[in-house]
């Protein structure tokens, strides 16, 4: 296997540290000696001496140096050997006893101790907890945020004005945080109109957020990770000298895209607005559809650097608990650094990610989204992404488009089945093109296979390369289209398409014949409304060429044989991808034919939903009875 | 690392497997179609010294390039050539030699057999063009009246680009008028193997102009309307293409004995109950030198009965025509129901008479049962042996075969009512 080992040698990574300034993989020393390092630094007390001798080492600039996990508020050492699961734990728990804080507080200074020195103090503060010393806290956010480095964080120091005058300061982000409520709602209030009322009562801390403060969203925290997430995400939090709480006022704004134009999946009949990037407005825009206090919305951070919000929204009475709790499981499971787009996010959620057929569906439409909720199916929205993700979604959602519901039976089934023939079109007729014309030219008119033999007369090459051509300049147009930038763009489509298709058959490389299966395809592939499926099918249809070309229809007939298998075996979130055709369950004659509205009677059934009726057998009231049809029972 | 040998065992597989596909290729039996020939008709002659000769119509697939440039659209459509060998398919050997490209046979449209070949037996071409590949079995077969290489050469059709979409489209008048049946290689193998009746065969033939003599004869002996004599070649016409495609050659077993003319294939069409539509002229009842027209299809299936009387079996069979009046050239109103009545009787008897005289011409000049009867009669029977030894010729010859037509003219067309024109001059 001599030839193997070279041929992996040229396929493996090897290291090139000259070209590269590090190595990517760590060697087997380093990796021990940052085993040490770690084990070190929990027995410092013990072992100090090695730690020194360590400390004497250079420090390898490697990557696992770089990448040791860092938590936001962890001061090197003390906690870093804490688990993420464990970490998961804390959470809830400390929430509790922030919520208990102010009892607690009150019990606790009974007994007054004597004041500390500012060194003592930060010497025996804990690095999670606010001190009560405004010159720790001060320094602690500094050396968090890396502050006079880090040019985005602001902090503004003052004085309260109450008697006597608490000295105070605030920290907010610019650029996440609206200036103008930084200054009505925190600043004003505590600079100015703090001395309205004559005395202070109580502690300071509540006075200051009962009386004070004006802003529609105070917080009062004594822990420095909930104040910097807080802060990182637009808030502005007050620290007040001799108070181990902060305040949080809730001061977000920033520049955001309004709501516009769904661009990708354009409805003629129905609302015409789309997702953007803030998270609320999308959430808001699906509670505009659905006007129930039964539809929760579940917030989860995902990101260990990024932090973003993730909200999953369902319906609590008609949501499968299992598919719920699934959904929880994955999102809440991912241990990753950040997430970008719900592009990303939805690689993390299937479960085959090579299977070629998409397993989430992404809409920016919210009609949609609402619609596949009050179905029982939950949407994710990840905080910054315009396209919430619906899962589970089988083929079949994945067909259709918002206008089959909005326009009559009729019509919507009208489209739906233009589309089933486009479905199959945008795949299979280069693959049936090549086998006709290869292996069974007894299958067309005479006329015909005629008028294809004649084009084809004279271009030079086999068709197995012509129809390779096509399509690859055809993919070409399409990738080309979408890049070139702004007012070129759309003549480049229609330039490239003249061009290709005139030029190419005047060159006699090309039978115009062929031209129209290409385009004929093209055009099915665009009718596939959601994206992801229409890649699938874009991918799938080079292989049916080269199976159409081998062996003919019976080619096509194992493609097809496997295509299915792959399909039928595929699950999102549990459901079937074909359901409900395949495991044939219940529909409510949805599938490929849209039935009236007032039947739709039932909940998928694939669902599994906890309510399985969407509405009564006879959902208008207004019908007589003398006048309904009879139901075969 | 099991797992892993595992998956490097699958991917092997794998990767083996599209290699065998890819290497077999559909094996080998990929055609691009600039290396074929099309064969759109196909003719069998006998040549002299017992060779054979035979022609084929080989479609010019440059001619339906619809892209201009050079000898493009100006390049003639097809190209008709003739082989003789000894055998008829060592002439698909010798093509090769001077034709370029392998020849397919998958759209061929028509096989013509000429008439003296035809004489000899057809058997062989049959079970040949059954048997091969690519040949169809609904390709109509046709007897050529004269030579089929005759046929092929000079019939060069004027409206259509090729052959093949000729035949296509003058087999669908054989629906509307039925002076001609289309017959397809199974059709008459099917004849021919499974039954007792004589099969038949369309007959074509190209116009000659030298006969000039015989169809002065026919056209003096045609005096009634709804006869005509005409068959293939004799077509009383001038210009147009040469090929004709009128009449029906009858066979004994797989040879054939003679030829019917148009309107009696009409009327064996009517008989067997292939005739979907025809136009029918009648010498008018009242007024000897004006004709009708009528436009009459088969309403149903013919109903036949076999009697087995002791002196012989009695054929009873009722068609059902129906349609609408074309033209009725006196003037009479023939729309009135009695008026009406009557013109449909009249014209069933008619009707009747030519059936009465076509069987009867079957059975003078033995050409055995061309209405296929014995399909009813196979049900008197109760094995495969009785049927095989049956002697359905003599049965036939010897039965009382009893037609009646019944008429119904049910549309009068766009004129619903016939009035007198209003002269100025009095009667």
């Amino acid at each position: 296997m001599n030839w193997w080992k070279e041929l992996k040698q040229t396929l493996t990574y090897k290291p090139n540290s000259d070209r590269e300034g590090f190595v990517l993989k760590e060697t087997p020393k380093e990796r021990a000696m940052l085993k040490k390092d770690r084990q070190v630094e929990t027995d410092q007390p013990e072992d100090s001496n090695a730690a020194k001798e360590e400390a004497a080492k250079p420090q390898p600039k490697n990557r696992s140096r770089l990448k040791r996990p860092e938590r936001v508020t962890g001061r090197e050492g003390s906690k870093q050997k804490q688990t993420k699961t464990e970490e998961k734990k804390k959470e809830p728990s400390s929430a509790k006893e922030d919520r208990n804080f102010g009892q607690k507080h009150e019990n606790t200074t009974t007994d007054l101790r004597k004041p500390l020195k500012i060194y003592q103090a930060q010497e025996d503060q804990d690095p999670d907890q606010v001190s009560p010393y405004l010159e720790v806290n001060q320094k602690r956010i500094e050396e968090i945020y890396d502050i006079p480095n880090n040019k985005d964080f602001i902090i503004r120091e003052f004085t309260i004005a109450v008697v006597p005058p608490v000295k105070a300061f605030a920290i907010f982000m610019e650029g996440m945080s609206d200036k103008a409520s930084i200054n009505t709602y925190v600043l004003q209030p505590l600079m100015l109109f703090s001395n309205f009322q004559p005395t202070v009562d109580g502690y300071l801390i509540d006075h200051i957020e009962r009386r004070v403060l004006i802003g529609n969203q105070v917080n009062v925290h004594h822990k420095f990770e909930q104040i910097v997430a807080g802060v990182n995400f637009g808030s502005t939090a007050v620290f007040v000298e001799g108070c181990d709480q902060a305040l949080l006022v809730e001061t977000k704004g920033w520049e955001h895209r309004g709501i516009f134009y769904p661009v990708n999946e354009q409805v003629i009949r129905g609302p015409q607005e789309a997702f953007n990037e803030t998270l609320r407005t999308n959430t808001g825009l699906i509670r505009k559809q659905i006007r129930s206090a039964k539809l929760t919305t579940e917030m989860v951070k995902v990101g260990e650097t990024t932090h973003r919000d993730v909200a999953i929204m369902y319906l609590r009475d008609v949501v499968n608990p299992k598919l719920l709790k699934e959904v929880k499981r994955r999102i809440e499971s991912l241990q990753v650094d950040g997430i970008v787009d719900s592009g990303i996010l939805e690689q993390y959620l299937e479960e085959r990610p090579w299977n070629i057929a998409p397993q989430v569906m992404a809409t920016e439409r919210p009609d949609r989204v609402a619609f596949h909720i009050l179905r029982g199916k939950i949407a994710i929205l990840l905080d910054g992404s315009p396209y919430a993700l619906v899962v589970p979604t089988t083929m079949f959602d994945q067909l259709h488009t918002m206008d089959d519901y909005f326009l009559r039976p009729l019509y919507g089934t009208f489209l739906r089945l233009i589309r089933t023939v486009a479905f199959y079109i945008s795949f299979l007729t280069p693959g049936i093109y090549l086998s006709i014309v290869l292996f069974h030219k007894e299958m067309v008119p005479t006329e015909l296979l005629l008028a294809i033999a004649g084009a084809r007369e004279k271009v030079p090459f086999p068709s197995l390369v012509e129809v390779i051509i096509m399509e690859v300049s055809f993919e070409l147009i399409r990738e080309a289209g979408l890049r070139v930038p702004g007012a070129v763009g759309n003549t480049i489509g229609i330039v490239g398409a003249l061009i290709l298709g005139q030029a190419a058959v005047e060159a006699n490389i090309v039978s115009p014949i062929l031209i129209i299966v290409v385009a004929v395809t093209g055009l099915s592939s665009f009718a596939v409304p959601y994206y992801s499926l229409q890649f699938s099918l874009r991918i799938i249809r080079f292989a049916y060429i080269f199976l159409g070309a081998a062996l003919g229809f019976v080619g096509i007939i194992f493609g097809l044989f496997v295509q299915m298998h792959m399909l039928s075996s595929l699950k999102s979130f549990g459901v079937p991808y074909l359901a409900p055709m395949s495991p044939t369950t219940d529909s409510t004659g949805d599938v490929v034919l849209r039935k009236p509205v007032f039947s739709w009677e039932k909940r998928p059934d694939y669902l599994n939903t906890q309510q399985e009726q969407f509405q009564p057998n006879i959902a208008r009231g207004w019908v007589k009875e003398s006048s309904k049809r009879k139901r075969k029972s | 690392m099991r797992d892993k040998a595992k998956e490097v065992k699958l991917w092997i597989k794998i990767v083996c497997l599209l290699c065998l596909i890819s290497t077999s290729i559909g094996c080998m039996g990929a055609r691009e179609t600039d290396q074929l020939a099309f064969v759109l008709a196909i003719g069998f002659d006998k040549a002299d010294n017992n060779q054979q000769e035979v022609t084929i119509t080989i479609a010019n697939t440059l001619a339906f390039s619809s892209t201009g440039g050079s000898g493009g659209q100006d390049a003639p459509s097809y190209e008709t050539v003739s082989v003789k060998a000894p055998s008829a398919w060592e002439t698909g050997s010798l093509f090769n030699s001077f034709n370029s490209r392998e020849l397919a046979y998958m759209h061929t449209k028509l096989f013509v057999i000429g008439e003296e070949t035809a004489k000899d037996g057809i058997e062989k071409y049959l079970t040949a063009i059954s048997r091969f590949r690519e040949a169809r079995g609904n390709s109509s077969l046709y007897i050529c009246k004269g030579k089929a290489k005759d046929f092929l050469m000079n019939n060069k059709p004027v409206l259509e680009t090729s052959p093949a979409k000729q035949i296509e489209l003058i087999e669908n008048t054989s629906k509307i008028i039925g002076y001609f049946p289309v017959t397809t290689v199974n059709d008459i193998l099917k004849t021919l193997k499974n039954l007792h009746s004589s099969p038949i065969a369309g007959l074509v033939g190209i116009h000659k102009t030298g006969e000039d003599e015989q169809v002065e004869k026919l056209l003096r002996e045609t005096t009634d309307p709804l006869q005509e004599p005409y068959y293939a070649g004799v077509v009383p016409r001038t210009g147009g293409n040469k090929a004709e495609f009128i009449g029906t050659a009858v066979f004994n077993d797989d040879k054939m004995v003679g030829i019917l003319s148009g309107s009696e294939t009409r009327t064996m069409l009517l008989l067997q109950g292939d005739l979907t539509s025809s136009m029918y002229n009648i010498r008018d009842p009242k007024y000897d030198n004006f004709n009708i027209a009528v436009n009459l299809r088969q309403a149903r299936k013919p109903e036949i009965r076999i009697n087995r009387e002791a002196d012989g079996v009695k054929i009873e069979e009722t068609v059902f025509l129906e349609g609408e009046f074309i033209a009725i050239e006196s003037g009479e109103d023939y729309e009135g129901v009695e008026a009406k009545r009557q013109l449909e009787q009249t014209f069933s008897r008619e009707v009747e008479k030519q059936a009465r005289e076509l069987i009867a011409k079957t059975k003078e000049e033995n050409y055995g049962d061309i209405f296929q009867y014995d399909r009813y009669y196979r049900k008197e029977l109760r094995t495969w042996e009785e049927w095989k030894n049956l002697n359905w010729k003599e049965i036939y010859d010897e039965a009382e075969i009893n037609v009646i037509c019944k008429t119904n003219i049910r549309r009068p067309g766009l004129l619903r009512q016939t009035l007198p024109i209003l002269r100025t001059e009095k009667k």
